[in-house]
Parts: C-alpha cells; sequence; structure tokens
C-alpha cells in the first residue's frame, strides 16, 4: 500500500473514533474537529514506519495532546465563539434513557474525567492497558487502578442480569 | 490468599499485559473463590455493554459534530452546485423534525425512565428481546429510522459528504432494543442512505411504502437508471431534488416513507443521473465475460461503483463539505475498478529447482482451501467459459476431493502418506504424492463451539446465488449443532449490528429466525464487520473449544477499509486472539477472490467458494468437523531432496503458502491449519538424477563458474527425499517436529494408488485451465481417461462431478 492509500485507510478507520475521543475532552466540536484534522496531517508528515505499529495509540496520543494544547491556550484566551448551550434533554433522550445502554454513560459522566477516559480508550478503542497507558502518559498499573475503580463503581450502580440465566 | 483487585479486572478484561503467572494464579483462585467469579463475570458484562454504549454514543456524537444544520444553511448560496444538496438536507432535518413528533405519538413512552442513583435492569442474555418474533427489523426500525433525528442527521451528512461514509455508522438505539443488540438489523435502515451508493435502491424505497424497502429484488429495467420520484435522466439540476424533497414533505404518508422520498429525490438527480452514466455503461458491457447472460445484474453493479469513483464523482466531490476531505481525496488510492473485477490475484507457478545446496529445501505451507475448484466450475458449468487462468489454484483443485489416505492412529493430529511413481504428463519424470490426513472428529464428538456468522447484507448481496444461498446454507450448519454450541449472528453493509448475541444451538428456531430477517442493501463496509465479529466471538471465548469467525460475503467491501494490505494487517492482529476464521464466497462478478484469500490465509482459515446448496452441504454437512474444528495450526512442510536420487524439483501449486527455508523453523511464521478430517495433498514432480535437465534462468551464464563434475555424495541413493513437518496444536505457540524418509521404489504410473492417480489428473487438469508451461503431454482426453480409472472411492459424486467439468473444459477449450 503506498503512503496516500495508507494514510486514507487510516483517516477511515480513525477519524470517527478520534473525534468521539476528542469530544470527550474538549466540548467544542469545531475545535475537535480541527484537533482530528491536525493529527491527520502530522500522520502525513510522520515516519510511517516508525508510526506503523502502533498506529492507534499514536494518533489518540496525538490528539490528546493537542486537546491540552488547545486547553491550556484557551485559559489565556476569551472565546468570542459561544458553543450552543447543550441539548436539552428532549424527548430523544428521555426516550433513551430506558435504555440500558444511555443508563450506563449516565453513569460513566459522574466518574471523574480521568476514569472515563481510560474507559474510552479501553472499551470503545479496544487498547491494552500499556496502550493507555502510552496516550494518557501513565503508568500500567496506574490505568490498572482507574479501570479498576471505574468498574467497580459501575457494576455496583448497574445491576447486571446473569449472562446465564437461562442455563 | 487475597488477590490485588485490580489485577482481577486486567483479567477479567484479557489484558496482554498480565503475564501467564499471573493468569494462572487467578485461574487457580477462581475455581475456589466464587465471589471473584462472580465479579469477572460482571466485569466483562459490563464491558460488553461499556463497548456498546460507547460505540452507539460516538455515532451520535460524529453524526452531530458532522450535520451540524447551521453550516450548510450558512453555505448553500455560496455553492450553485451544492445548492440542491443544501436545500434537501434543509428539508431533511425538518422532515426529521416533522416526522420526529409523529413517531413520539405512535410510540408513547410507556417506561419509567430510570432516575440517577436507581439500580439499571440490563438484560444481556435474553435472546427471545433480541428476536423479537415480530421483528424489530421490519416494524419497528423500519419506523424508528426516519423517525430518529439523529439518522435523519446522518443520512443528511451522507448526502452532503459522499465518501464519508466509511467507518461504522451505529444507528441509534431504538425502543425495541435490548441493550445486547449492539445495532438493529441494519438492512431496513438502509433506503435513506443508499442512493449515494448503489444504483438499484433509489427506484426501489422511492416508489415504495412498504416496511421491507429492501427486500425486493431489482426493479425490472432497473439497469435502465434510476427512477425515483424527481429523477430524470441526464439531469442534474437541483430542481428534481426539491420536488422530490417536497413531495415527501407534504405527502400524507407517516414518517418513515416522507423522509424516505426527501432523500431520494435529492439522491436520484444529484448523483445516479450522472451524465457520464451512459457511457460508462456502453463502455461496461464491452467487458469481457461480462455479456453473459444472467450477469445483467454485476453489470448494474459496476456501473454503480463506477458512478461511486471518485474519477466519476470529481465535480460533485469538490464540494464535500467535510474537513478531511481533501485530505482523503489526495490519498485516494488508484480506481480499483480499472483491473479485472473478479479481481484474481496472479500467480507465477512454481519452476523446476534444481537439488543443490540450500535449494534442496523446498518449504510451504499446507492449505486446505477449496474455493478456486468452485469457481472454476462455476465458470465451465454456468457461465460456459474457460476460467481465467489466475482463477486456477491448482492445490485447491487437488484437495477439493476426499481421499482415502489412513487416519492418524494414537494422539497424533495428523498421519503423512508418501507415494512416487511415474509422472502421466512427463515420460521419465517421476510424481511424488505427500498426502496429509487430519485426525477425523465424529461430528457428535466435537468440542463445544463458539460460531459467529458475519454475514454480508450490503446490496450486491442481493441475488438468489448471495444472500438467500448464504441462509440457507447456514441453516444448515445450524441444523448440525447441538446444545453445547453457540451461535451469534453479526450483519454488516454500510453499517454493522450484532442481530443474535451468542445463543445456544439449542434455541435453532432463534436462528432461524433471525436469518430469515436478514436482507440485502446498501454498501459494505467489511472491516467494521470484522472487528465486531471478533469481539463477540473473543466475549464467548470458550476455552478448548472451537471459537470461529465464519465469514459469508462476495467480498465486495466498498466501505471502510478496503485496501487488501489493511484489512490483512487487521485480520493478523485479530489471530492473536486465538479466534479462527472461515470464509465462504459467494456469487460472481464482483467476487474479490484474492482478498478472501489472504484474509484466510493470514486469519487461521480456510476459504471455501458457494455456488450451489449441494457445496453448502459438503462444507458445512460433510465435512462439518474439518471446517469448524482445527486440529493442527502452522503446519509446514519441508522436503529435502537427496541429490544423488532427484537432479531437480518442482513443486505443484501452493504458490501462496511459499515459505522460506529458514521459515520453517521459525514458529513465528504462520502457515496453514488443518481442520478434523481433513486431506492436505502435495505433488511434487521430480526429475531423477541423470535425467535431462531443464533450461533454467540460470543456465548458460558467461561468467558463472562451469559447474563442476558432480561429486557424488556420499549419501545413500536409496533415499529420495525426506519429508519434515512442523505443526502446533491449536492453542500453543510452539510446534512439533517429525520427519519421514521416502525412497522411490521405480513404481510404474498402473501401479500406484487410486489417490495418487485421481490426484494426478486434477493436477493435471489444473495446469492445462492455468495453460501452465508445465502441462507436459497433459490433455483433457488423458485426464477423462486418468480419473475415469480412479474412480472407486466417490463418496458424494465430486469424482464424477469432475469429469463433466473435464469434459466441458475440453469442448470450450476446443482442444483435445
Amino acid at each position: 500500500m503506498d503512503d496516500r492509500a495508507w494514510v486514507a485507510a487510516a483517516v477511515g478507520r480513525f477519524e470517527r473514533p478520534l473525534l468521539a475521543y476528542v469530544r470527550g475532552l474538549l466540548n467544542d466540536r469545531h475545535r475537535g474537529r480541527d484537533v482530528v484534522q491536525e493529527a491527520f496531517l502530522e500522520l502525513c508528515r510522520a515516519s510511517r514506519a516508525e508510526v506503523e505499529p502502533k498506529l492507534a495509540p499514536w494518533l489518540f496520543t496525538v490528539c490528546r495532546r493537542r486537546v491540552l494544547d488547545t486547553l491550556r491556550k484557551e485559559q489565556r484566551m476569551t472565546s468570542l465563539t459561544v458553543e450552543p448551550p447543550g441539548k436539552t434533554a428532549g424527548p430523544a433522550e428521555t426516550f433513551e434513557t430506558r435504555d440500558a445502554a444511555a443508563a450506563v454513560l449516565a453513569r460513566l459522566a459522574d466518574l471523574p474525567a480521568s476514569q472515563q477516559e481510560a474507559v474510552r480508550l479501553r472499551f470503545l478503542q479496544s487498547f491494552s492497558y500499556r496502550e493507555i497507558a502510552g496516550v494518557m502518559g501513565l503508568t500500567e498499573s496506574h490505568v490498572g487502578v482507574l479501570l479498576h475503580t471505574a468498574i467497580k463503581t459501575l457494576r455496583q450502580t448497574c445491576t447486571l442480569t446473569p449472562l446465564e440465566a437461562q442455563s | 490468599m487475597t488477590l490485588p483487585e485490580d489485577r482481577l479486572t486486567a483479567y477479567a478484561l484479557n489484558d496482554p499485559g498480565l503475564t501467564a503467572d499471573e493468569r494462572a494464579t487467578i485461574d487457580l483462585h477462581l475455581t475456589t473463590d466464587p465471589t471473584a467469579r462472580q465479579a469477572v463475570e460482571e466485569t466483562r458484562r459490563l464491558g460488553a455493554l461499556l463497548t456498546t454504549s460507547l460505540t452507539r454514543e460516538q455515532v451520535t456524537l460524529t453524526a452531530d459534530v458532522a450535520a451540524s444544520p447551521a453550516k450548510p444553511a450558512r453555505r448553500w448560496p455560496a455553492y450553485v452546485g451544492g445548492l440542491a444538496s443544501g436545500i434537501a438536507l434543509t428539508l431533511a432535518v425538518a422532515a426529521g423534525v416533522t416526522t420526529y413528533g409523529i413517531g413520539t405519538n405512535s410510540q408513547p413512552l410507556t417506561q419509567n425512565a430510570p432516575q440517577a442513583g436507581r439500580k439499571v435492569e440490563v438484560d444481556l442474555t435474553n435472546p427471545d428481546i433480541a428476536l423479537d418474533p415480530d421483528g424489530f427489523a421490519d416494524k419497528d426500525m423500519a419506523k424508528s429510522v426516519p423517525n430518529d433525528p439523529v439518522l435523519v442527521a446522518e443520512a443528511a451528512k451522507e448526502l452532503r459528504t459522499k465518501d464519508d461514509h466509511r467507518t461504522p455508522i451505529m444507528p441509534p438505539p431504538s425502543s425495541a432494543m435490548p441493550a445486547k443488540v449492539m445495532t438493529p438489523v441494519p438492512a431496513p435502515l438502509l433506503p435513506p442512505l443508499v442512493p449515494n451508493d448503489r444504483l438499484t435502491p433509489p427506484a426501489k424505497p422511492a416508489t415504495t411504502t412498504s416496511p421491507r424497502p429492501l427486500g425486493m429484488p431489482p426493479a425490472a429495467g432497473f439497469p435502465g437508471g434510476p427512477t425515483g420520484p424527481g429523477g430524470f435522466p441526464g439531469s442534474a439540476a437541483p430542481a428534481p431534488g426539491i420536488g422530490g424533497g417536497m413531495g415527501g414533505f407534504t405527502g400524507a404518508q407517516p414518517g418513515d416513507s416522507l423522509s424516505a422520498n426527501g432523500f431520494i429525490g435529492r439522491g436520484a438527480p444529484g448523483r445516479d443521473l450522472s451524465p457520464a452514466a451512459p457511457g460508462f455503461r456502453a463502455r461496461l458491457s464491452e467487458k469481457p465475460g461480462e455479456g453473459v447472460a444472467g450477469e445483467k445484474r454485476g453489470e448494474s453493479e459496476q456501473l454503480a461503483k463506477k458512478l461511486k469513483d471518485p474519477l466519476v464523482e470529481a465535480p460533485d466531490f469538490a464540494e464535500a463539505k467535510h474537513q478531511n476531505a481533501d485530505l482523503l481525496r489526495y490519498a485516494k488510492p488508484a480506481p480499483a475498478w480499472v483491473a479485472d473485477q473478479q479481481r484474481f490475484a496472479a500467480t507465477v507457478e512454481n519452476r523446476f529447482t534444481k537439488v543443490e545446496g540450500q535449494q534442496a529445501l523446498s518449504t510451504f505451507g499446507v492449505d486446505v482451501d477449496t474455493a478456486s475448484y468452485a469457481i472454476a466450475r462455476n465458470y465451465l458449468m454456468n457461465l460456459n467459459q474457460m476460467p481465467p487462468p489466475n482463477a486456477v489454484r491448482l492445490e485447491e483443485v487437488v484437495n477439493y476431493f476426499p481421499y482415502q489416505d489412513k487416519a492418524p492412529e494414537n494422539d497424533d493430529p495428523f498421519a503423512v502418506t508418501v507415494e512416487v511413481a511415474q509422472c502421466p504428463w512427463a515420460p521419465g519424470h517421476r510424481l511424488a504424492r505427500i498426502g496429509l490426513k487430519a485426525k477425523p472428529i465424529a461430528t457428535d464428538k466435537r468440542p463445544p463451539s463458539n460460531l459467529v456468522f458475519l454475514i454480508d447484507v450490503s446490496g450486491s448481496m442481493n441475488a438468489p446465488d448471495r444472500l438467500p444461498l448464504v441462509k440457507s446454507s447456514l441453516k444448515l450448519l445450524i441444523n448440525q449443532l447441538g446444545e453445547n454450541d453457540r451461535v451469534a449472528m453479526v450483519v454488516y453493509a454500510g453499517t454493522t449490528g450484532i442481530v443474535l448475541d451468542s445463543t445456544s444451538a439449542a434455541r435453532k428456531d432463534l436462528m432461524h429466525a433471525a436469518l430469515d430477517r436478514l436482507e440485502a442493501g446498501g454498501s459494505t463496509n467489511g472491516a467494521g464487520g470484522i472487528q465486531d465479529a471478533y469481539a463477540v466471538a473473543t466475549h464467548h471465548f470458550i476455552k478448548g473449544g472451537t471459537n470461529r469467525v465464519i465469514l459469508c460475503t462476495d467480498g465486495d467491501w466498498n466501505v471502510g477499509t478496503t485496501s487488501t494490505e489493511a484489512l490483512v494487517s487487521m485480520i493478523e492482529e485479530k489471530r492473536k486472539t486465538n479466534v479462527f476464521l472461515s470464509v465462504f464466497g459467494f456469487g460472481m462478478g464482483n467476487l474479490r477472490d484474492e482478498m478472501m484469500v489472504k484474509l484466510a490465509g493470514k486469519g487461521n482459515g480456510n476459504y471455501a467458494y458457494i455456488d450451489t446448496i449441494k457445496e453448502a452441504n459438503k462444507a458445512l454437512v460433510e465435512q462439518l468437523s474439518g471446517t469448524i474444528v482445527t486440529v493442527a495450526k502452522d503446519v509446514k512442510i519441508q522436503v529435502e531432496f537427496n541429490p544423488a536420487a532427484v537432479q531437480s524439483y518442482r513443486l505443484l501449486g501452493y504458490e501462496k503458502r511459499h515459505l522460506n527455508a529458514e521459515d520453517f523453523h521459525n514458529d513465528a511464521k504462520d502457515a496453514g491449519e488443518m481442520g478434523a478430517g481433513h486431506v492436505v495433498t502435495a505433488l511434487y514432480e521430480l526429475i531423477p538424477a541423470g535425467g535431462a535437465a531443464p533450461v533454467g534462468p540460470g543456465e548458460g551464464l558467461k561468467y558463472q563458474p562451469v559447474p563442476a563434475v558432480e561429486a557424488k555424495p556420499a549419501v545413500k541413493a536409496t533415499e529420495a527425499f525426506t519429508v519434515k513437518m512442523r505443526h502446533k496444536k491449536p492453542d500453543a505457540d510452539v510446534s512439533t517436529y517429525r520427519e519421514l524418509p521416502v525412497s522411490d521404489t521405480a513404481k510404474p504410473y498402473a501401479q500406484a494408488s487410486e489417490d495418487f492417480r485421481f490426484s494426478a489428473a486434477a493436477a493435471s487438469y489444473a495446469m492445462l485451465l492455468r495453460n501452465s508451461e508445465f502441462k507436459g503431454t497433459s490433455t483433457f482426453e488423458a485426464v477423462i481417461e486418468l480419473a475415469a480409472g480412479a474412480m472407486k472411492f466417490d463418496p458424494s459424486g465430486y469424482r464424477a462431478e469432475f469429469l463433466e467439468l473435464a469434459r466441458k473444459a475440453k469442448t470450450l477449450s476446443g482442444k483435445p
């Protein structure tokens, strides 16, 4: 595969996951998209041989770094564009909340940011502890504690009916 | 003993960071601690739920990001060409909002929303919910699609950014879905999306208000171009779009058909009626092999594909508003359709190799694929033409047939038989047949299996020899399964989704119902499907059992990661999960044979092509154990020839499984798998020492030293060669070695075993189809004669069928 096709494949595969990930860190959709786009541009410039074996963690790490840059900058600036107020729970959300998925997401939202991030990287991106540690700049055991705490909390707030109830 | 709790979590999540020691300790601990077991179980279930929920949320988020209505509203006046999409979008969003109101009325909120802090019941198990017998796929989803603003926005985004549907698009949650159903059956979701993807659908959903919009066969006269409301051939003006949109909007129909019409109205003129279309169609029909009866459909699919191509849609593409579009366009690979639609990778046949130095070693991985034989048969019998040479892979032709090699006694996973006799197509040459017979396992003694059917339900599967055949084939398979087996079903088209979570095969009714509900429509995101299928397979992993993803597709993957390399590397990654892969190819016309070969090869799998229910019966009933139970993996064969007896050798086939000599001892190198009862046959054509040497590329070189007069090696010439083999147990990482010395007893052909003679006939036939330079004196007549003398063992009539194929090939080729 030539480099172009490689980048295209990466965009195809990771654009949405990255957008969602960035969105979880940065509540500004336009800047979120900029961040993701910049990450892909950085990918174009990066050495393929170096990046390819760890493409996914690499992209997430780049995005995270850029989000942090953005947030840091933001502290010194006042944003002129105002994000539209968050959607109030419309009928759609109400409709949704009776769904277990929405419920678990609501519980997730109550967790500390670092736990949420680790959970997203683990369960949405299927990253290993080591990869998450790489992206978040933590030790592997720290990630282990974050995930464990998050899961323990979630387990206690959501009752899961047994998997083999019928057998 | 106390266990660090966070390690237990890591264990439950199967983190690779856990050492084998830790794992073993926890395994042991779990046997005595029910609380810990429950914790692991709960963690895993929660993990699955989180993955589902987050994936769904991701869609909502990104759809939201991409389809902000403010942007097009601001921009559309600036884009003359984009006017239609701007208006359509506005209408679409409006329609979405309107119909949403209707939807809420018809689906009142009857259940309580959980309050914060309240315990939430999550049902991950009851398949009855997932498979609501009335079928959410038919009713609820058809309703909920257009009712949902997110999806409408998603669809609107699809309209605007055309080429942007590369990643799985998860539909939003629906009331009818329990948590376990990641995504509903996507087929009915697709009508609003398809206008971008296929030429077919516009004519269909636009004119139907049926809740099963995509279940129909292609509309009559369909290659003539889309004729949806507002669709005027040759017109790219926005007016029809408005007409279509308005028509839908003001119609008195309830929500679903409303927005569908709105979209179709725009979709048809904006894209499918590109003025370039007739030209392409004309050119298409001139393509060899496409003018054949019954291929009309394939032709239109190609047309649809071409319309999708960046070159064709370049003017449209320029207005794509997605920020990464430029990047993408810049990175777009060359249009793939330029190549042969069937995409058979070129095979360079093995040549004769002189037995000297390192070259005395011939190394390859075994292979149990049989697809090539069935593909060639389809060409000969159904299309009445000779198959393209590259579609014929000799080893797959030879391995298609059952042989009588004796099964291993004791615990060995396979037994080896070697026979050397005269070569029928080259006087003076010898032919060696190496037969590996894997241990057969009776169907009722199979270990429990965890199967995940990954089914392609994209638009291209909408043909009698595709999805309907997939369904009946899988039903055959399901009927073979017992209560210890589990089956899950994942479908993919433009979106992917689990239609049946892992369910005990005691509930065959549920499985049949799930299959019956599948319908074809939309584009194909194979990569997304593979991800999901492996996730399900891993989640329900049965230790010591069979864990396998069974992929049924025509291989025409046009969304997502479609480059073969990217998919292959993804599959290689998945291989580490110890989940095996079976690839079943269906249909002709856009079969991506090359990709399937690679997927099966790299994904620890096998590949069969299913063109008839009879073929399905072979792969899924007669050879069920072989197809799903792997008894040995990474089976490698290395043959060391004795220069005192053999001057040159040529391995027939197995080009795709070639290994370097040093790979033989490298356990990290992947090779082929053998299923229970499989027979792998390898043939070598040998030129005995002292025979006339073939002229190789290295012959007659001016600067090379003249080879010294052959010093006779001290090795005894009674041994012609030694077969060395390595294999691993299905779950092991270290290989076992064994070897078998073979001598040539100068057996004439007539005294060779039936298996030997039949495999020689099959090889000769394959060389003729390939028009191989090594075919020697082979003729179809000789093939028929050789095979006819080796018909005693023919349990299912495959050899008899072979004779017919050879006769047909003889007629078609006009050669003896």
